[in-house]
């Protein structure tokens, strides 16, 4: 995934929370019900005759087995990428940096670091009823020279996140000398 | 003038329709595998939660490939 420096441990890994992995799989059973839904409306529906001799396939058991299964394949590989894409998607905090590792599909990844000591602001944002109550939300880190904003979003105890890097960084500022990395030369 | 799905089926045999779109799509599912499993040993280690969920999905996987054999022998 990525190579710890010396002397460096992970202090915490953070994922998404595990609201916003239902809410996509949540999605994405609606659309897998969706032609099955239709189906059993055409088998009852009173279509005349006609109609439904265009759609006699309907009635081979055998077609609607492979069909059924097939979308359900298709829609079981999805949710296995929807899967990997939040396994994947972490931030890792550890005593001398934070790595945000950003999964976007299967060919897209992109991997930033900032060092704690760089941190200047924290931020959390959480909105809506479902994560008051379940406890996730956004992290924001501004850092001093970033190009960027650091965000991870839908992350699950963000206040406890915001306390570990601020207690981190603190610990860091109040005692350079006592930074592992430092005194290896690293950084 | 209306259109039939059955029109599909007047070119070839439904059996061999069935054949052919279960080979490709084991091709695919092949090929989305190797993808699959490349993300899973190469950022995510072979921990044992990797193991739990391969054995899941290629066990469901394997479910749903009988089904669509059955099916198609059925046709």
């Amino acid at each position: 995934m990525f190579a710890l420096k010396e002397n460096e441990t992970i202090l915490q890994t953070v994922r998404k929370h595990w609201f916003v992995l239902f809410g996509e799989i949540a999605g994405l059973t609606g659309i897998y019900v969706l032609p099955f839904i239709l189906y059993a409306f055409l088998k009852n529906a009173n279509l005349p005759l006609d109609t439904l001799k265009n759609f006699s396939l309907l009635e081979n058991g055998a077609v609607v087995l492979f069909a059924g299964a097939l979308w359900t394949l298709c829609i079981w590989m999805k949710a296995a990428a929807i899967w990997t894409d939040y396994y994947l998607d972490i931030w890792v905090i550890t005593n001398d940096r934070v790595i945000d590792i950003e999964q976007i599909g299967f060919f897209h990844r992109e991997t930033s670091t900032f060092p704690i000591e760089r941190v200047q602001d924290v931020t959390i944002r959480i909105h809506g009823l479902i994560a008051t109550l379940l406890d996730f939300g956004e992290v924001h880190v501004q850092t001093a020279g970033a190009a960027r904003e650091f965000v991870i979003r839908g992350v699950g105890k963000p206040r406890h996140i915001k306390e570990r890097i601020l207690a981190e960084h603190s610990r860091v500022r109040r005692s350079p000398s006592s930074s592992p990395l430092r005194e290896n030369g690293g950084v | 003038m209306t259109f039939s799905p059955d029109i599909i089926f007047s070119f070839f045999t439904l059996s061999g329709t069935l054949w052919s779109i279960l080979g490709v799509t084991a091709v695919i599912f092949v090929g989305y595998s190797v993808i699959l499993l490349y993300h899973w040993f190469r950022y995510a280690f072979a921990s044992p939660l990797t193991f739990l969920f391969l054995t899941i999905y290629f066990g469901i996987s394997a479910v749903l490939f009988g089904v669509l054999l059955t099916a198609t022998l059925i046709a």
